[in-house]
């Protein structure tokens, strides 16, 4: 089971693949990952020499999507190499070991690469009553994640219940859920928010880690700047088409059949931080906005209890409609009427 | 009777009343013009007595019309809005000192004449000569009339015309009128369908202008008579804005045309004569007065129109143009009919505006020219009225209103100019001469 | 940080903003149609009713022929027509405006795409400043002017500014650009009642007025 010290290219060689294609891949990593092309040769020399990462993978209250995702990344490297590459040293979802068993792999695994490995944590936390909404092998949440986090030289919270809270989280959150960072105070998280968050974003900062040793830089939200430095509005190629004033009404009408932009059908595009308009899905292959259907922006914190799927953005949150000017028009001209009528009052005179 | 004070001293009492005439005149059309301003200033290029300011090479910005205001404008924040009673509740309102109340006396009785055109620059449509009377009215109320101003009015109550015209007077100059001009004059004659009132400018002033109306009137061929009773046109009640004067004055006149059973009323060749008569005078009196008030200007056209008059010949020569009487013309919508008519009797009449509204007013009017302190404004506004005449190069000025006719002699006067102003009526009479 | 700001901005405060708005706004408009009127026995010249319909309807365009002050005012003329345009075309057509628009009055709202939206707010804050400094440097403005004007004039620049800037040279600044806007916007709205910027309603009583003595006394203008 232990196969730690093979290293990337190890990997690619046992797998039969050539060399060219072992760089076209760190080529694609480095690109994503934002480095110089000066970095290239440093890039290629750590994949050649530094052994595969070992991932401790826990999953708190989530619904294994953002798992899903990460296995589902193929476009930075092959399917065949991913899993092999990223050791999962404990999954609960992958992982063959289960029970007693598994438990005692991870604490193996926790003292074997102490100081190195890397936490991801998926799901959100449940502190609440002691713990007792989400626990393994008799252990609350809690208390898992600060043993596992202890020794951790990565903390990485993937998709928005750990980077959030996300669904759990949201209104009235009966299980009292936090995010990851809110627990771990004082240590690093590295947020990948989404639901779920594009896979290759996961092994791209998992592998950045095993480049540069150091956790990727980071946003005032924690989020590596490399890929929720831009709002998905900045990115998006129906952005012509709102700078042109030009905006599909429905989802089936001519308009949305040309391509025009989704702002009216609710795009959250504008406020939303994410890659999905620039490494897209599923190899590339497409987003939500490409395949018609507005951005709902979840990436962002608490946008589940926004709840305003698809109202466009610049209309007024909690609502504020025909009724609701009618009203306040018609209070104001009472109010107005009354101040008429006193001032009258007090005129005197004619 | 009803008399209009001038005092020197300023107290509180004065104070007192002039705020509170001020608080008791608001209504929804002036708060609408109180709040409306945007303090653009652009009616300051309107006035005629910042314009005069200007040309003469100073800038005087306290001339501008939402200046002049600015006061009643304060009264009424700190009465009708809610942070002006909270300012005044806190001890932050207004203060009133006995110079303000001479500013507001300088600025509403010798700097403005209301002749409107103010309001029809501003993009607001502020009604300023609206606002400014009320000031006027205020200062009235407290006793804060000018003086030459307030001598006139009371001389209106009394006698009858601010110049002192009785009805013997008033006898005596029909007489002489009549004899130096070979014209018959109907006194008190009944039944009639049209009363004339001549206006005591033109009585003393002027006689020829109204014995060119008599002529005018008689030749039209319609029942007319002047009367004893209603025997002065002019106003002085609108230019102090007292309400009681205002009132009196009209009184007569309706006492005189009920006393004739007269259906319509024509008043001279005088604003707020027919300011007065047509537009105030149905509000004081709203069940009595039940007559139809057209100006002379508009008789003629009227007549023309009818084929009672004709007229053939031109008679002004040279080049001309039109002075609006800002009351019968801008005010009071009297401003076709005076071109129509000019176009007939003068062969080079030239428009100095292009849109009639926008002619300027003489200066003397709302009761200005009588005021001997705001004579320095007078002028200035003169200045402003002669840019139009040099524009157009005519030295003959038409007037219809002999107020306007006085003022702008006087002001070329002053200044050494050497304008000719005629009356239209004349020149219509003079038109008429030699017809059978 | 930056999207909970946003949240809030278009959210409770943009609500409350708009309350306040609308009440104001009609308070201080009923507070003077009920103050109530004299009636008025003299016959009109002409139609009263037509002539206020009417000046209400064209008169910001017919400044333009009184020449004299043109020429001597071009400034406000000009500047005052810009800013007006671009700042009612801004407020209602920019599509994210336009929308909001739809939600209040539940009527469907035509859109302007960003190059003449582009125009307009450059147009209309370029005018904005140069009638604030003539507003400083004017003799007569300088008497008529007051702080609520400069604040005012201050306001409204920096909204347009920073709706500029968030549509055009963002960049990664965007979300916060847009927040701050909407927030500026949003204190707009609330100032807008408590101040001259009111004037806008009042317009139609003011010009109504001033048609309907237009219209008694049988003038055109
Ligand atoms: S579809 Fe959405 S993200 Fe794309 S341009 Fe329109 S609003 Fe922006
Ligand atoms: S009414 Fe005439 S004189 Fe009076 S402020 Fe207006 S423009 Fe000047
Ligand atoms: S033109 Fe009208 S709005 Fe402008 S300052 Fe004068 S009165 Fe006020």
């Amino acid at each position: 089971m232990f196969k730690n010290m093979e290293s990337l290219y190890d990997l690619y060689k046992n797998k039969g693949y050539s060399r060219r294609e072992f760089l076209r891949s760190i080529m694609l990593l480095s690109a994503t990952l934002g480095f110089p092309p000066s970095m290239f040769p440093d890039v290629v020399k750590a994949l050649e020499s530094r052994p595969k990462p070992a991932v401790i993978w826990l999953e708190f209250q989530d619904c294994a999507g953002c798992t899903e995702s990460f296995i589902k990344s193929t476009s930075i490297l092959p399917a065949d190499v991913l899993l092999d590459y990223i050791s999962l040293e404990y999954h609960e979802t992958l992982m063959a070991p289960s029970g007693f068993y598994a438990e005692e792999s991870k604490k193996e695994a926790i003292e074997k690469h102490r100081g190195r490995y890397i936490l991801v944590v998926e799901g959100s936390v449940s502190p609440k009553d002691r713990g007792v909404y989400c626990t393994i092998g008799g252990k609350s949440n809690a208390e898992l994640l600060q043993e596992a986090a202890e020794g951790a030289g990565l903390i990485i919270a993937v998709g928005s219940c750990a980077s959030w809270g996300g669904i759990p989280y949201a209104y009235p959150n009966p299980t009292g859920a936090v995010a990851v960072s809110k627990l771990l105070k004082g240590k690093e998280v590295v947020n990948i928010p989404g639901c779920p968050p594009i896979g290759d974003v996961i092994v791209s900062v998992i592998a950045g880690y095993t480049i540069t040793g150091k956790p990727p830089e980071l946003d005032s939200l924690g989020r590596p700047k490399a890929f929720y430095g831009q709002t998905i509005h900045d990115r998006c190629y129906r952005r012509p088409f709102y700078n042109a004033g030009r905006f599909a009404e429905s989802f089936d009408d001519e308009k949305a059949k040309k391509g025009y932009c989704l702002y009216k059908l609710g795009c959250k595009g504008p406020m939303t931080r994410n890659a999905c308009a620039t490494i897209r899905w599923n190899g590339g292959l497409s987003f939500p906005i490409q395949s018609g259907h507005p951005c709902f922006g979840c990436s962002e914190p608490d946008f589940w209890d926004r709840g305003f799927v698809y109202t466009p953005l610049s209309v007024v949150e909690g609502g504020f409609g025909p009724k609701e000017a009618l009203l306040s028009v018609t209070v104001g001209a009472a109010l107005g009427a009354g101040a008429a009528y006193l001032n009258k009052k007090l005129r005197g005179g004619k | 009777m009803a008399v209009v004070v001038s005092k020197e001293e300023i107290g509180k009492e004065e104070i007192e009343k002039f705020y509170q005439f001020c608080k008791n005149s608001i209504n929804t059309e002036v708060a609408a013009y109180l709040e409306a301003c945007v303090r653009c200033g652009i009616c300051a290029e309107a006035c005629l007595f910042y314009m005069g300011e200007n040309v003469a090479g100073r800038i005087d910005p306290t001339l501008t019309p939402a200046y002049k205001a600015d006061l009643l404008r304060d009264i009424y924040k700190e009465n009708y809005t809610f942070w002006g009673r909270i300012k005044k509740l806190l001890g932050f309102g207004v203060k009133i000192t006995p110079e303000d109340l001479k500013e507001q006396v300088k600025l509403v009785f010798y700097t403005c004449t209301n002749c409107d055109r103010c309001t029809k620059a501003c993009p607001m449509g502020i009604d300023t000569p609206r606002l400014v009377s009320i000031v006027r009215g205020a200062l009235t109320y407290a006793g804060l009339t000018p003086k030459d101003l307030a001598e006139a009015t009371n001389l209106s109550v009394e006698k009858g015309s601010p110049l002192g015209v009785d009805v013997q007077t008033f006898l005596q100059r029909l007489e002489f009128i009549a004899d130096e001009y070979e014209v018959e004059i109907p006194i008190d004659k009944a039944p009639s369908d049209y009363l004339y009132l001549p206006s005591s400018i033109e009585l003393m002033k002027f006689p020829s202008s109204v014995a060119s109306a008599v002529k005018v009137l008689n030749r039209s061929g319609v029942k007319w008579t002047m009367s004893t009773i209603a025997h002065e046109a002019t106003n002085f009640g609108l230019f102090a804005q007292s309400r009681e004067v205002t009132k009196e004055m009209l009184r007569r006149v309706l006492e005189g045309a009920k006393a004739l059973g007269v259906k319509h009323i024509i008043t001279p060749e005088c604003g707020h004569a027919y300011q007065s008569m047509r537009f105030v005078a149905p509000n004081i009196f709203p069940r009595e007065w039940n007559f139809e008030v057209i100006n002379i200007v508009e008789f003629i056209e009227k007549m023309i129109e009818k084929g009672n008059l004709k007229i053939t010949k031109k008679v002004l020569k040279e080049r001309s143009t039109l002075h609006d009487s800002c009351q019968i013309g801008r005010r009071g919508g009297v401003l076709r009919e005076p071109r129509k008519i000019l176009n007939m009797l003068a062969e080079d009449f030239k428009d100095s505006v292009l849109i009639p509204e926008h002619n300027i007013c003489c200066g003397g009017g709302g009761g200005v020219l009588v005021i001997a302190d705001a004579d320095y404004y007078r002028q200035k506004a003169f200045i402003s009225k002669m840019t139009l005449f040099d524009k157009v190069g005519a030295k003959t000025i038409v007037c219809y209103c002999a107020n306007c006719m006085l003022a702008l002699n006087k002001g070329s006067q002053e200044l050494k100019r050497d304008y000719k102003f005629v009356s239209i009526v004349e020149l219509v009479a003079e038109a008429l001469e030699d017809q059978s | 940080m930056d999207v909970a700001l946003y949240d809030f901005v278009r959210g409770p405060f943009l609500r409350f903003a708009l309350f306040v708005f609308f009440l104001g706004i009609a308070y201080r408009f009923f507070r003077v149609v009920f103050l109530g009127l004299p009636p008025d026995y003299a016959r009109p010249k002409g139609n009263p009713y037509y002539m206020a319909v009417k000046k209400i309807l064209i008169k910001p365009t017919m400044g333009w022929t009184f020449n004299e002050i043109f020429s001597r005012r071009a400034v406000n003329y000009v500047g005052g027509f810009l800013f007006h345009l671009g700042f009612i075309g801004l407020t209602f057509l920019v599509p994210a405006h336009a929308l909001l628009w739809q939600e209040i009055t539940g009527l469907p709202m035509p859109t302007m795409p960003n190059i003449i939206s582009d125009i307009l707010a450059y147009a209309a804050l370029g005018s904005l400043v140069v009638l604030t400094v003539h507003r400083a440097l004017n003799p007569v403005l300088k008497l008529l002017t007051g702080k609520d004007e400069y604040f005012a004039n201050f306001l409204i620049a920096i909204v347009l500014f920073t709706g500029l800037l968030a549509t055009r040279w963002a960049g990664s600044g965007y979300v916060w650009l847009l927040s701050l806007h909407m927030l500026l916007a949003d204190l707009l709205i609330i100032y807008i009642p408590f101040s001259r910027l009111s004037h806008f309603i009042y317009y139609f009583l003011s010009v109504g007025f001033m048609g309907w003595n237009a219209g008694k006394r049988g003038v055109s203008f």
